[in-house]
């Protein structure tokens, strides 16, 4: 077993020698993230910590949700038995070498593992049902590990709501490791809202028992560049993996999302559902990879992208993929389509009344709810919506220059 | 409210469709616009509704004697038009209710209480025989032909148009389904003396409504006008009646 000093050194290597994508088919489609693991002593972090703590109340009194633990760059406070937070430095080996992240799996895991500053542990035992709300809040660099165990025949609800306390750059980096117990059922919903000059990181890798289900919804809408990838493996006999994950971006963010998914044994489901609605020159890529191993009779796949763009310079690059080594008795299909808001559509909401703008915020907002339906968890989906109501509100909706084009734009 | 049209030419898809058409609708009257595909009913009835890519190059479409020719959708729809399309789009995302509540602000309809709203939805959509699931779901998403057919006329009859174009509101439709919805326009009208406008290519709906106007139009006009009787003789011998043929 390697030894902490082995394990944190293995990730600062790695992270210093991967190339950020190993993926032949996708390196021509990957959106660089200049991460920079600042140490706390460069921040303020008198004048930090008091713009968390206001930040924190702020959003209390906002969404009237409570939290089960807030998290941010030098404070944590967790206000339940099940959430457990250990700071990087006090983890074992044991726990480090029991990790499904390893170092050379990815750049941005080794990144990870080599700086995060705290490990979020939510353990909840079998036959147990928990819901959970976890704020984090970045100051300048805020790298976490949210490690989910769930024993057999429980049910854990939890959402993770990301903010910065400021549009200054700084990185917000989470990896998560969830395993689902047999017949349990994981719900992991995250909204990232953070600020225009973050750079955000989300990874997830689960893996999932007999008869397990795990769904996964992610939301991206904030910091200026946002890399995520999920890896789920269903392995267990009759287990489900559902992932989504929504990209509302505007100006020059980037977003570059990948999943992966495995069937690995019979009857089992995953779905991946990814979205994106882009305004300026935001760009985001797709991709998602799924593998049906062999020996998966009864098993189902599904890949759906699909993109919405709101200006010219807005571009969506979709790269839906399969590699299905059984052929027999298994359903599997993938689908992408990116479009700008379609004229026919528009001209149906404004033959009832509605004007060209609220119009174009009606498929727009029915676009996104769509996605944001997926979410079983009512605090998460309202706050997912409210964020995405306010962004929208915020935004430009100017007149329709030209029908007569294949789409319709927003004009700047 | 009084719809007129007069000398109206207009161009689709590059493609000069409408060549004179002249037609007048007054509240509480039914007309029917019957003719062969591709005679320009589809066309005439998205004109009248503004549909950018119907260009009108002659003539006028008058609302209560306003010319209304370049008027925004929208603007049109608060003067009390209502199109029924014949091929009703999927929102997926866009809840009935949300819909219909948002339809009803944007043309300034008396405000309900929710409780109000919802009831009147329920009972007209029993009234369609819609099954009550399909309220709750997204804008015609999944819909058969026939539930979006329906789907229309709940619309009809929650948004209370002054004249609406019901581009074959029969199309798609079973026996049973058909008489639902011919009697729903007529309890629209009666309870709301809208005119309408209705297209279709079979007589079949006609014989449970009393349209007091017959029309025939072929290669963009009106070829043929008359009482309910025209109807049979062009189940007899067909369009070909029009003598362009």
């Amino acid at each position: 077993m390697q030894s902490k000093k082995e394990f944190i050194a293995e990730a600062i290597s790695s992270y210093n020698s991967m190339p950020a994508e190993t993926n032949d088919l996708y390196k021509k489609y990957t959106v660089d993230i200049q991460l920079d693991p600042a140490s706390p002593e460069t921040a303020d972090i008198n004048a930090c910590e008091s713009r968390i703590e206001r930040l924190s109340r702020a959003v209390t009194d906002k969404t009237k949700i409570k939290f089960d633990a807030i998290i941010s760059e030098h404070t944590t406070k967790s206000f339940r038995d099940n959430v457990k937070i250990i700071r990087a430095e006090d983890a074992d080996a044991d726990m480090l070498s029991s990790k499904l992240f390893k170092s050379n799996d990815d750049k941005l895991a080794a990144f990870s593992n080599a700086y995060s500053k705290y490990f979020i542990i939510v353990d909840l035992p079998e036959g147990k049902e928990e819901s959970l709300n976890l704020l984090f809040i970045n100051c300048a660099c805020l790298p976490v590990q949210v490690m989910v165990r769930t024993g057999s025949r429980s049910k854990l609800g939890m959402f993770e709501l990301y903010l910065s306390d400021s549009d200054s750059n700084g990185t917000m980096s989470v990896l998560h490791e969830v395993r689902v117990g047999k017949d349990s059922r994981v719900e992991l919903d995250a909204l990232h809202n953070e600020g225009t000059g973050s750079n955000v990181v989300n990874l997830c890798k689960s893996v999932i028992a007999d008869c397990g289900s795990f769904s996964s919804n992610f939301i991206y809408a904030g910091g200026s560049t946002t890399k995520a990838k999920s890896i789920i493996d269903s392995q267990g006999v009759g287990s489900s993996a559902e992932v989504c994950e929504l990209a509302f971006g505007n100006s020059e963010q980037k977003f570059d999302l990948t999943t992966y998914m495995t069937n690995s044994k019979p009857r089992s489901h995953a779905k991946l559902e990814s979205g994106a609605v882009l305004d300026g020159k935001a760009h985001c890529i797709l991709k998602g990879f799924a593998k049906v191993e062999k020996g998966t009779k009864g098993c189902f796949s599904r890949i759906t992208e699909r993109g919405i763009l709101l200006s010219r310079d807005a571009h969506v690059d979709a790269l839906p993929d399969m590699a299905i080594d059984y052929s027999n008795e298994v359903k599997a299909t993938h689908s992408a389509a990116t479009s700008p808001l379609d004229p026919e559509h528009l001209f149906y909401l404004e033959s009832r009344g509605m004007d060209e703008p609220q119009a174009r915020k009606t498929l727009i907002t029915s676009f996104l709810a769509k996605y944001i339906s997926n979410i079983g968890n009512g605090v998460a989906h309202e706050a997912a919506m409210s964020v995405m109501l306010e962004k929208l509100e915020s935004g430009r909706f100017g007149s329709m220059p030209d029908m007569a084009a294949r789409g319709v734009w927003i004009s700047r | 409210m009084i719809l007129e049209i007069n000398d109206l030419h207009a161009d689709a898809e590059q493609r000069n469709v409408l060549k004179g058409v002249n037609l007048r609708v007054k509240e509480g009257e039914l007309h029917v616009l019957m003719g062969p595909n591709g005679s320009g009913k589809t066309t005439l009835a998205k004109s009248i509704m503004g549909h950018p890519q119907v260009r009108i190059t002659k003539g006028e479409i008058k609302a209560d004697g306003k010319v209304i020719n370049d008027l925004p959708v929208n603007e049109r729809a608060r003067l009390g038009l209502f199109l029924q399309f014949q091929n009703p789009i999927e929102i997926e995302g866009l809840g009935i209710v949300n819909f219909l509540n948002t339809a009803r602000g944007a043309l300034n309809k008396e405000k309900i209480s929710y409780k109000e709203f919802m009831a009147e939805i329920r009972s007209r959509g029993e009234s369609l025989r819609l099954r009550e699931d399909l309220i709750g779901r997204s804008l015609n998403y999944g819909f058969s032909g026939g539930e979006k057919k329906k789907m229309e006329m709940l619309q009809m009859s929650i948004l209370k148009p002054k004249l609406a174009i019901l581009d074959e509101p029969d199309s798609g439709l079973d026996i049973d389904a058909v008489k639902v919805v011919a009697e729903n326009i007529n309890d629209i009208r009666k309870n709301t003396n809208a005119g309408v406008l209705l297209i279709t290519h079979y007589s079949r709906i006609l014989n449970y409504m009393e349209p007091g106007f017959i029309h025939v139009m072929s290669e963009g006009k009106i070829v043929r006008e008359g009482g309910k009787e025209l109807i049979e003789q062009i189940e007899r011998e067909g369009y070909q009646i029009d003598g362009s043929k």
